[in-house]
């Protein structure tokens, strides 16, 4: 397999230019594709940094291969190229929507959007921007939160003009969003500074259209209790932070998740910071939402960080090897579709891609004819040392019951730990399975652990949202549900096997969480043969 | 049918730089309402500490300098303490007292005040009626177990400490004099009370009235250096 | 490239420091993790999942994760209960290392004496604001505590009872913004991550312990997370959200709160009374910066956090991260430490990695 040495950038804004930069200066082949940029977006004309390779105007629409050998083809006005590149960094803007539906308000020269009046006031001076004396009004975030980001662009703004110009400002906003640096210590400058600070809970203003084409707006103080009345000269419309609208075909080429608001990551603190479910596509800046240009650079930063890393092959300790029995595979296609980091090539033959491989057990796991075998995984050994527990606890009186605890490396393994720490005990005749990834036992290695002696059998593994293979733990959860189904059809209680989900930092959780189940399975008695 | 038009305040009818030059602070409030939640007649006369200062910010003094709660506050400073703005909302308070014309100040505290600059105490109580009723106070108090040797000493010159005296001490309230004359007492303390302008409750200080407070205070300081006291305790 | 033989040392072995160790650990350097604390995590091990159904990406368990990787890596070395008490030269630091006081049940001194430094990163984190000269009774009262002091016992018990009798609380205050937004203490800023964490903490109290009343005292409700307006509505169907911070708090016979605040609705001053009270109290820097700050030739910024490296603002090779500059959650606090992660591999190899 071709492992190439280029880097796609996909991005038409500063992140994706530092990112592009970044990796040039660490001599790193980069091809930088600006996408299709389209009217709302908000870009700079940039320059491209030297060393790299800027394919202007260009898209990504398709993409073949795995980490270290992506065979990605972009279209340039309709000619297409390919192209090899060892890893893609999607970096591309957030898109920045103006806000005027939120306020009942639409575009005219007296209501603008913030961004456009920062551009122009970048290229003239405030004075001849806006009349002296000047009312101004600044809409930031009322029955939505505004974004951080966009309340400190706001806020900086209002200072500027309150300070240096004889505008008059009033700033209405639901809830003042001064978390981001200095914003606190801004707010208080431009209070001091004149500008008249407004918050509103659920009743919000009412706007009207004067003749003049001025703005009025009727507003409750709710510090005062009393109903004021402004007739604004200038009205500045906040802006709401989105996915940009490239992100979904992206998501679709490269077979990305996206979280529930279109960025191209999972909202899951494994994918901190820029790792998405493919090893070797990286995203960075406004494709994770991250918004603010110092905290974008930063980003690029730490992208470059890391797929340097991946590059080098530095980003992780081993590659455990997957064999696929090419003798027992029966091409049904079930690994392709389980795995959460498209890591399987099923052309000529089904492969597993070293590569791309994460190492989460999921296709072994389902596999049906259990065709897939991955180094040292351990969990088969670890059920049978079930059966070899010495002095058979599972007889004693009173009736300690014996069980398996699955637990994945992640979650329960870590809990475990922590427990330990805390200085907790666990139950006599609990045996910890340790496993990759919750989605990593099989049904048949629940159902093996009823054989080899178990009483009762414990399927620990991350919460929905916290797995890091996205969808192993709700894949625990069905096995556990058809062993439970299984059980039941033998004649076995099926309340005898359980399914929970806990994380790293539930120390005392686990605990009790295992104690519990002991207190059941003991009440339901030895698992009569 | 029409809704009646709610009644609003036009800021174009304001002039926000009005109160620009108060020392207090009082554009910076954070809106935290802790002011409020620590006044003790928050909610009266629908006026809070909080809103106090959003009008003064908003240089709203007309709503608020003819209203009845400017006086209804007791001036405890408990919101100046909780405030983390350092907002001087007391301070504030005793502006606004300022701006009311003198003769539609409260009336009980026009006639004190005016007493007090006649005379030298709120009450316009005479020289002989205040020494007599200290001098009859202090005697009961000998009475009491262990106090026979207690005296009071009135325009002692050279003593420790010179005190005023609150006015209701000396009408409504005498008994409460006996609390800290025993503490003074038992602390064997060289102590003297003047026996003219000898009012501690400064009206010209709660009315904002700063030529009054001027007086009233000019007046203990010669006092001061009548008795060459060494120490003026005065209790507000 | 080769950095193999180049020496890291991180202080502070919080969550950015281990992402921090971690990331240079991967390019060769051999790196010492130091902590006054005797042990690994700093405050962020402390803090108790919040998952309800679902994981709310608060952050804990990647703590915990990034500690076991760091156990892991034979080229970091762990260096509890010390501090650096002196640093000479230039390029390579000479950095002597003390007894932090801090050690307590370990051996003494089971570290080395000094340490040579390639280059630094001072991860050294935040100290909670200590509430006791607020109102709130905070030190007196049982059932006032620290949002801090909440997730420990959320992490130690799975629960949060009233520490005066172990009962479950059926009534619970939180008030935001306690020494933080407070110009009169000099803290100018915003702890940014209180309200997120008050947040999630009464959700998660309100599921374990189910017919827990939350009543939520604020000024203005920052944002946490990519779904945080989501999470926000959901929070207000559940927890009662009063926009007022409590000016007094008073002991009942049943150890009990009364709490006074402004209502904004009713426009009059309330008592409410509740069993337990968790005061969101603000990050602060940590006494210790300018101890630091003065024994390494670092800057810092007016507010008492450490000031950023970018612009060489610090010495070269020196270099800062995390919480330690400013107010921060566990997520950024991994973006910073990546970020620098970044500027100390290119400053160890000269300006290129490959």
């Amino acid at each position: 397999m071709t492992i190439y040495s280029e880097t796609l950038v996909i991005g038409s804004g500063p992140c994706a230019s530092h990112v592009a930069d970044n990796l040039a200066e660490q001599g790193i082949g980069v091809t930088w594709v600006t996408g299709n940029v389209t009217d709302a977006v908000n870009t700079i004309a940039l320059q491209p940094p030297a060393r790299v390779n800027r394919v202007q105007g260009s898209a990504l629409v398709g993409c073949q291969g795995q980490a270290g050998s992506f065979r990605i083809i972009l279209d340039q006005g309709g000619v297409r190229t390919a192209h090899g590149v060892a890893s893609i960094i999607v970096a591309e803007e957030a898109l920045y929507l103006p806000n005027f539906s939120e306020y009942g308000l639409q575009a005219s020269r007296r209501v603008v959007t913030l961004s456009a009046i920062e551009a122009k006031a970048r290229d003239v001076a405030l004075e001849s921007l806006i009349p002296p004396e000047a009312r101004v009004v600044f809409l930031n975030g009322w029955r939505r939160d505004s974004h951080p980001a966009i309340a400190a662009r706001m806020l900086a703004f209002c200072l500027r003009l309150q300070k240096i110009s004889t505008a008059r400002t009033v700033f209405m906003t639901g809830n003042l969003k001064v978390s981001m640096d200095h914003m606190e210590a801004c707010c208080q400058a431009a209070k001091a500074a004149g500008a008249i600070f407004v918050k509103f809970g659920d009743r919000v203003p009412r706007m009207a259209m004067l003749d003049d084409t001025r703005v009025q707006i009727d507003y409750h103080d709710e510090t005062s209790g009393m109903d004021f009345r402004v007739s604004a000269d200038l009205v500045i419309v906040d802006e709401t932070v989105h996915a940009h609208p490239s992100l979904a075909g992206i998501a679709e080429i490269l077979r990305l998740e996206r979280d529930a608001t279109g960025f191209l990551q999972a909202d899951n603190v494994h994918r901190l910071s820029n790792s998405t479910n493919r090893r070797g596509v990286f995203v960075a800046g406004g494709s994770r939402a991250v918004a603010g240009a110092e905290q974008q650079k930063a980003d690029a930063g730490q992208v470059a960080l890391q797929v340097v890393e991946f590059l080098a092959g530095r980003d992780r300790e081993s590659l455990r090897t997957v064999d696929i029995d090419q003798g027992r595979c029966a091409r049904c296609l079930t690994c392709y579709r389980l795995c959460p980091y498209m890591a399987i090539d099923i052309s000529p033959r089904m492969t597993v891609v070293a590569q791309a491989c994460q190492s989460c057990g999921l296709c072994a796991a389902g596999c049906p004819n259990q065709a897939i075998r991955m180094s040292d995984a351990g969990v088969p050994e670890a059920i049978e040392a079930l059966s070899r527990i010495e002095g058979n606890p599972a007889r004693s009186v009173p009736f300690t019951p014996r069980l398996a605890i699955f637990g994945c490396n992640r979650s329960a393994a870590l809990a475990r730990e922590a427990a330990f720490a805390l200085g907790h005990k666990l139950s006599a005749g609990v045996t910890f399975v340790e496993g990759l990834c919750g989605g990593s036992f099989s049904v048949n290695h629940l159902l093996k652990a009823f054989e080899a002696d178990a009483d009762g059998v414990l399927l620990l593994s991350c919460h929905e949202g916290n797995c890091h293979s996205g969808t192993g733990t709700s894949h625990a959860r069905k096995r556990c549900a058809e062993a439970a189904k299984a059980l039941s059809w033998a004649g076995v209680e099926p309340q005898r096997i359980h399914y929970g989900t806990l994380s790293a930092s539930m120390g005392c959780e686990f605990v009790q969480v295992v104690d519990d189940f002991v207190t059941r399975i003991a009440a339901l008695g030895p698992l009569t043969r | 049918m029409t809704n009646p038009t709610p009644s609003f305040v036009r800021l174009e009818d304001l002039d926000a730089g009005l109160c620009k030059h108060w020392p207090y602070a009082q554009d910076v409030c954070l809106t935290c309402g802790m002011c409020s939640g620590a006044c003790p007649v928050a909610g009266m006369n629908d006026f809070d500490p909080r809103k106090v200062v959003r009008l003064v910010s908003m240089g709203m003094l007309n709503w608020i300098v003819g209203e009845r709660w400017p006086w209804i506050c007791t001036m405890c400073g408990k919101c100046e303490q909780v405030c983390p703005m350092g907002i001087d909302i007391a301070d504030m308070m005793r502006a606004i007292r300022a701006l009311r014309d003198r003769v539609k100040i409260p009336g009980i505290l026009q006639d004190g005040l005016a007493n007090a600059l006649r005379t030298g105490n709120n009450l316009a109580l005479p020289k002989e009626d205040f020494v007599f009723i200290l001098e009859d106070v202090a005697e009961e108090m000998t009475e009491e177990p262990g106090l026979k040797d207690f005296s009071i000493a009135i325009d002692k010159p050279g003593a420790n400490i010179l005190t005023t005296i609150h006015n209701k001490l000396v009408n409504t309230h005498t008994e409460d004099l006996k609390h800290w004359w025993k503490i003074f007492h038992a602390a064997g303390e060289d102590w003297t009370i003047a026996s003219d302008n000898w009012e501690g409750t400064s009206w010209g200080y709660f009315t904002g009235d700063d030529e009054a407070m001027k007086i009233m205070a000019g007046r203990i300081v010669d006092n001061m250096r009548r008795l060459k006291a060494k120490t003026l305790l005065w209790p507000e | 490239m080769n950095l193999k033989g180049k020496q890291g040392v991180v202080i502070g072995a919080g969550v950015a420091g281990l992402t921090a160790a971690a990331a240079l650990s991967r390019w060769g350097v051999q790196v010492w993790l130091i902590d006054k604390a005797p042990v690994i995590g700093g405050h962020a091990i402390q803090f108790s999942c919040k998952a309800i159904e679902g994981c709310v990406q608060c952050g804990a368990c990647q703590v915990h994760e990034r500690a076991q990787q760091v156990s892991r890596q034979k080229n970091i070395t762990f260096v509890p209960g010390a501090r650096i008490v002196r640093s000479r030269g230039n390029g390579r630091l000479e950095l002597t290392l003390a007894a932090s006081g801090q050690g307590a049940g370990q051996s003494a001194g089971r570290f080395p004496d000094t340490l040579n430094a390639d280059a630094l990163l001072v991860t050294t984190g935040f100290t909670v604001y200590d509430p006791s000269h607020k109102p709130y009774g905070y030190g007196q009262f049982a059932n006032v505590l620290t949002n801090l002091d909440a997730e420990r016992i959320l992490h130690a018990t799975g629960a949060l009872a009233r520490p005066s009798d172990g009962r479950l609380p059926r009534r619970m205050a939180f008030i935001q913004c306690v020494g933080s937004r407070d110009h009169r203490i000099g803290h100018d800023w915003c702890s940014k991550i209180c309200c997120g964490s008050a947040l999630r903490m009464a959700r998660l109290v309100q599921s374990r312990q189910p017919g827990t009343a939350v009543t939520f005292f604020y000024i203005d409700v920052q944002s946490f997370g990519r779904q945080f307006q989501a999470i926000y509505d959901g929070c207000r169907e559940r927890i009662r959200t009063v926009r007022a911070i409590p000016a007094d708090i008073r002991k009942t016979a049943d150890d009990d709160m009364q709490v006074t605040y402004f209502d904004p609705q009713d426009r009059n001053a309330t008592d409410a009374v509740f069993d337990l009270v968790v005061l969101s109290a603000g990050l602060t820097p940590t006494a210790d910066n300018a101890v630091l700050a003065s024994v390494l030739g670092m800057r810092l910024l007016e507010n008492g956090f450490f000031c950023p490296h970018d612009n060489d603002t610090q010495p070269p090779g020196m270099f800062a991260a995390g919480a330690a500059l400013g107010p921060m959650s566990i997520a950024e606090s991994i973006d910073s430490a990546g970020k620098a992660a970044f500027d100390m591999v290119r400053y160890l190899d000269g300006g290129r990695l490959r």
